[in-house]
């Protein structure tokens, strides 16, 4: 890829890979920090990675630099002090919404990263597979296994309120 | 989509799977199709679906307001100008040229006057080879060399030797047309110089200087120096490979066959109009696959003093 083509790697997916590593890691500098060192290894790297890639590329750096991170850090427990400036979306209310970030908190590691991947990226199982390196079978059930404990945990909270 | 190699249908055991597959959007359109239709046939199930729907996450708009560290540009390799290299080298280039040609002048004026003395006090008798072949030209053609020369038109003397008359304008119309034949049998037009016709004729009166006064017994022609007493054009130095006649038809010889190279040089020196004309021609070997190829390199320069 090109300079022009990373700058465009920049301005479509710097975002969308922000929100990926803030939701997994829920501390803001250390999305920044991951997001800049992903860019930055795309930017090194830049002659060997195929551009119509070059997405997979950055969620595949960024997820692995986030787990080497934790396990660093081990900062394996999930935080909730992110505050939550999201607007509201049409066809859910705010108050689901909080839940389900809430909920997030109940998933592990892998999970949270697979369902982020899934729900904010829209990659397939496959895509998925290549970039967490898990195989397709693995990611099926570790989505499934996160989707059951999401539903069990706003089952649970709705019966509370 | 996901069981595209596995033949499974829906039904009340494995429903949950093909609900989360159904969200995850990992079914093609007849799966999808027996998917809805499942749900229609078994409504308790649809409160099940809506649970698993809601469990899919809302895509959050995150910013991430930094893009300028990101950003990045190809960092073109700077290219340092060292025009003051270049300049340095030009001026270092013309001083040393100027030195040495005002070492190479000041040499030739000492080396000159003292041969010139050495010739005053010897006693004449034999000439040089290249100054018998002049000879040789203006009258019976009796010199070996002279005849051994006639099949080379490239080669200056020889061809003045063979085709000069005796006559000024002569001789210098058959430099030329020696030179105008040497440059037309010369492919590489790089390697022929433009004789300059007033150079020629410089040339020429020092040679008819040369063949007018009476020769010391040099037989060396890079021995001989200006003449003495001579305020006309003097011909400082005539050489070739060869140091006797005899030996200078073998080298037209060898010359023909195209084994050797032979050179002529001649340095006229005139202090009339304090100059020194200097003329070179070279021979050089002709290729094997075409005869007729031959390269003549031929130089006249001049200095005035």
């Amino acid at each position: 890829m090109t300079a022009e083509d990373y700058n465009d790697c920049v301005k479509l997916y710097a975002d969308g890979l922000y929100r990926f590593m803030l939701k997994s890691t829920r501390q803001v500098e250390d999305a920044r920090d991951l997001v800049q060192s992903s860019f930055e290894k795309l930017w090194e790297h830049r002659t060997e990675v195929n551009a119509l890639k070059s997405k997979s590329y950055l969620f595949t750096i960024a997820y692995h630099k986030m787990i080497d991170l934790n396990r660093k850090n081990s900062r394996m427990e999930f935080r909730e002090t992110l505050p939550d400036k999201r607007e509201a979306s049409a066809g859910n209310s705010p108050r689901l919404k909080e839940l389900l970030e809430k909920a997030l908190s109940r998933l592990n590691e892998r999970q949270r990263s697979l369902v982020l991947l899934k729900d904010y990226e829209g990659y397939s199982y496959e895509e998925i597979a290549e970039i967490t390196g898990l195989n397709i079978t693995q990611v099926k059930v570790t989505l499934h296994r996160a989707r059951l404990i999401l539903k069990e945990w706003l089952v649970s909270v709705e019966n509370v309120l | 989509m996901y069981f595209k190699d596995q033949k499974m249908e829906i039904n009340r055991n494995n429903y949950e799977t093909f609900f989360l597959l159904y969200l995850d959007r990992e079914l093609n359109p007849p799966e999808r199709q027996d998917v809805e239709k499942f749900l229609g046939e078994n409504a308790d199930l649809q409160k099940e679906f809506l649970l698993l729907q809601q469990t899919i996450l809302i895509p959050a708009e995150s910013v991430f307001e930094q893009k300028e560290l990101l950003f990045r540009k190809e960092e073109k390799r700077r290219i340092v100008p060292l025009y003051w290299l270049r300049i340095a080298a030009a001026v270092a280039v013309l001083i040393l040229g100027s030195w040495l040609i005002t070492m190479q002048i000041n040499k030739m004026e000492r080396g000159g006057l003292a041969k010139s003395e050495q010739i005053k006090n010897a006693a004449p008798s034999k000439t040089s080879p290249a100054i018998t072949a002049r000879k040789a030209d203006q009258g019976t053609n009796n010199n070996p060399a002279v005849e051994g020369a006639d099949n080379n038109p490239a080669d200056l003397t020889k061809t003045a030797a063979n085709k000069n008359q005796p006559g000024d304008r002569k001789t210098v119309s058959a430099q030329n047309k020696s030179s105008e034949n040497t440059m037309s049998a010369n492919a590489g037009a790089s390697s022929t110089a433009v004789i300059d016709p007033s150079v020629l004729a410089v040339q020429k009166s020092s040679v008819l200087e040369l063949q007018s006064a009476e020769i010391p017994n040099v037989r060396d022609a890079k021995k001989i120096a200006g003449l003495p007493g001579m305020q006309a054009p003097v011909l400082l130095l005539a050489s070739t490979d060869a140091t006797d006649p005899l030996q200078y038809k073998n080298a037209s010889s060898k010359e023909s066959d195209d084994q050797t190279e032979d050179a002529i040089s001649v340095i006229a020196l005139n202090e009339k109009n304090k100059s020194i004309t200097g003329f070179f021609k070279k021979l050089t070997k002709r290729t094997p696959a075409a005869d007729n190829a031959r390269k003549v390199r031929v130089s006249v320069f001049q200095f005035s003093y």
